[in-house]
């Protein structure tokens, strides 16, 4: 049977018009972002080089780091939570709304909020929560799920979405989004006054100044931020740096890596919650700092990982994550980078909680055990093409990491009888000048037509370039001819 | 939460290299087709990159003079504001009140939190009443040649409010206030005080409809910025 994510990629691919609006999608996102950097003088190599080297020095600074943040926070009568995973996240919010008589919350864009299922935790406890992101709000009425970190709702047309809003907000049918974004904002400023507390998520913390920076395209995070008596704000225990100067670097780094755009839409800096002297702000600020298996991960070859920031741009240039979309990941982990986190964030809270009793050494790739079928088959939805790696504002590996976690994966399920035979063929066609010319010559007809099993389940979903007309080897052989 | 935070703390440290900090150094943005343009040339074409408005005043009292007109030309009759302290424009409420444009600055603080239903709705009731307030009028305390970025300091007699709310919203700027970028900024940035600061990158946008600009939705839909002493 094949596993779900092999089950959703292929429903995927059958959608020809969701694979024509992500095509057109993609390519637009990623115009936009080489466009940001080739309009500048750095050169794109000495800026990734930079980002790269703050999110690595954060890395391994982390105690410090946090624990510093943490000391500005109090210091400014912040509350600072400290969560093992999504389940103490869940329970501290919970408990704090449940305290403050809080029936409604407003919640911004969060992909951590999304990993830990808060949402669905907090309406089972009573909770309502209303999403404040356009994207998120489209899909919320849509009952579908988030597809890309940055743009949640990309999947989805315009003229659906018109649908949507006619039958669920009794609008009159337009395709103008922004008469549609007129109707979300007319909807969503209605509830600003009616909810007290707000979730959000930090995209960067600042230890030396203990600054949280909101970031968003449209600004409703500073918008609740002003208005919410309560605010609290999710923090992965990597979202940090050690100087606000490189949170504001890394923050545009990000935007222009997502859309494009010099800098965000909307920045704002958090210290704390109001002072009798300083009166904007949240009334109460909640940080609830996040592991959720990341601190394990961070012992393990894979920590680079850990350094994203979440712009989407490895989404965009995916050419797997262009056909079959985010959705077809899963719940929670998209693009080459939910690829390398999915199978790895669900593994480590078994090595998290020997890591709490015992003094951990560092964790070989392969002693990491794998989650179940729905993620261990994420790291085979690339072609390690190299593109992800290219556009990571942070410049990270992740080809390195998919090809070792496909090692992993093969090594804990043993090698089959396909296996064996696809390597055993590969040795001989390349271990010999002829066989080599027999192979290419057998495979350039094969894939110009329908290919014979087993290969013909492999082709479905690949689009293939048709070879060339003559070999390069032969071609470079008549130019070298004397 | 404690035993967490201890848990964490150690994992971190068991993971972390214990080699010292160093400093990361950081390079610019700066837009290679920019070349010798002055400062102010740079900022305004990067505030029309990000689909911003702007005007440049010799003075203040002509960006005064410049905004009343503005304002009565497009029959509005009342603006969420700033205290007339904080702003780079001195007169420019007292003479809009004197021409009959009403001046609110909210205080959202000072209306009590409705927590439970028997508590009275202060702060809903002051939202609703600023809700439909067409203008906002805020001063940035830097603007950015780069991106067209302009950084809002809120605070005491600063509610931020005014520049969220409104669907237009006008920032005052002083042109000595506009910096190359915000590295600039930053290193003149004085001691840390705490407040919040927020980044004005133009009008509300979001992209989440097939990519196709939706302006407004949790802020402005127009920005127009007053380059005050630029001439
Ligand atoms: S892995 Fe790199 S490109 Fe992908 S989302 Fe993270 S930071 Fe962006």
């Amino acid at each position: 049977m094949p596993s779900p994510f092999k089950t959703r990629a292929a429903q995927a691919l059958d959608d020809s018009d969701l694979r024509t609006s992500l095509t057109r999608a993609s390519s637009r996102l990623q115009r936009w972002r080489n466009q940001a950097f080739d309009d500048l003088e750095t050169p794109w190599a000495d800026l990734q080089a930079a980002a790269a080297a703050s999110r690595q020095a954060a890395l391994d600074h982390l105690p410090e780091l946090l624990q510093t943040l943490e000391t500005r926070l109090l210091q400014r009568g912040a509350e600072v939570v400290w969560a093992e995973d999504g389940a103490a996240a869940f329970r501290y919010i919970a408990a704090l709304a449940t305290a403050r008589g809080a029936e409604r919350v407003l919640r911004g864009r969060s992909p951590l909020a999304e990993e830990i299922g808060l949402d669905a935790a907090l309406a089972a406890a009573g909770v309502n929560v209303i999403n404040t992101h356009f994207g998120d709000y489209i899909i919320r009425l849509a009952e579908d799920r988030s597809t890309h970190p940055h743009f949640p709702a990309l999947h989805q047309r315009a003229a659906d979405v018109a649908d949507l809003f006619e039958s669920k907000l009794d609008m009159p049918r337009t395709l103008d989004p922004q008469a549609m974004g007129g109707m979300a904002r007319f909807r969503l400023r209605r509830e600003l006054p009616r909810s007290e507390m707000m979730i959000c998520q930090a995209a960067l913390a600042a230890a030396d100044s203990g600054t949280l920076a909101l970031v968003s395209d449209s600004g409703e995070d500073r918008l609740a931020a002003s208005v919410a008596q309560i605010q609290v704000i999710l923090l992965g225990i990597e979202q940090v740096a050690a100087t606000l100067e490189e949170v504001l670097f890394l923050t545009q780094m990000g935007s222009r890596s997502a859309s494009g755009h010099g800098f965000p839409g909307a920045v704002t800096l958090l210290n704390g919650p109001v002072q009798p002297d300083n009166p904007d702000g949240p009334g109460e600020l909640h940080l609830v700092i996040v592991d959720n298996g990341r601190s394990a991960l961070l012992a393990t070859p894979f920590r680079d990982v850990l350094a994203c920031i979440g712009c989407g741009a490895c989404h965009n240039v995916c050419p797997v994550n262009r056909e079959i979309g985010g959705g077809a990941y899963g719940d929670h982990y998209r693009g080459p980078v939910g690829a390398v986190l999915g199978p790895l964030v669900g593994a480590m809270p078994s090595i998290s909680r020997r890591g709490a009793q015992t003094a951990p050494s560092p964790v070989a790739a392969a002693d990491i055990p794998l989650l179940d079928p729905a993620y261990a088959d994420l790291p085979l939805a690339s072609t390690l093409c190299g593109a992800c790696a290219d556009v990571c504002p942070v410049g990270i590996d992740l080809p390195e990491m998919l090809r070792s976690l496909r090692e992993q994966r093969l090594a804990a399920k043993g090698e089959g009888p396909v296996d064996k035979a696809l390597r055993a063929a590969f040795r001989w066609a390349t271990q010999d000048p002829a066989n080599y010319r027999r192979t290419h010559g057998w495979l350039r007809r094969e894939l110009t037509g329908s290919v014979a099993p087993p290969l013909r389940a492999w082709q479905a979903g690949r689009d293939l370039p048709k070879p060339a007309a003559k070999l390069f080897r032969d071609r470079w052989a008549e130019r070298t001819k004397p | 939460m404690n035993d967490a935070r201890e848990a964490m703390l150690n994992r971190l440290r068991d993971a972390a290299p214990s080699q010292a900090r160093q400093t990361v150094p950081l390079p610019p943005f700066a837009r290679a087709a920019d070349g010798d343009a002055t400062l102010i040339d740079r900022f305004a074409a990067a505030l029309e990159r990000i689909g911003v408005t702007w005007e440049v005043t010799d003075t203040a009292v002509s960006a005064r003079l410049y905004l009343v007109t503005s304002l009565q030309a497009n029959a509005i009759t009342r603006v969420l504001t700033w205290d007339a302290a904080q702003l780079p424009a001195p007169g420019l409420l007292d003479t809009m009140n004197v021409l009959g444009i009403e001046t609110i600055s909210p205080d959202l603080r000072a209306a009590p939190p409705r927590m439970r239903p028997q508590d009275p709705d202060s702060r809903g009731d002051l939202l609703r009443s600023v809700a439909t307030i067409e203008v906002g009028i805020v001063a940035a305390e830097a603007g950015f040649a780069d991106t067209g970025a302009l950084a809002v300091r809120g605070g005491k007699q600063r509610p931020l409010l005014a520049a969220y709310i409104p669907r237009r919203v006008v920032v005052l700027l002083p042109a000595s206030n506009i910096f190359p970028a915000l590295s600039h900024w930053l290193a003149n940035e004085a001691a840390d005080t705490g407040e919040v600061v927020t980044f004005l990158t133009g009008p509300s946008q979001s992209l989440d409809l097939e990519l196709i600009s939706a302006a407004g939705i949790h802020g402005p839909r127009q920005v127009h910025v007053v380059i005050i002493g630029g001439i």
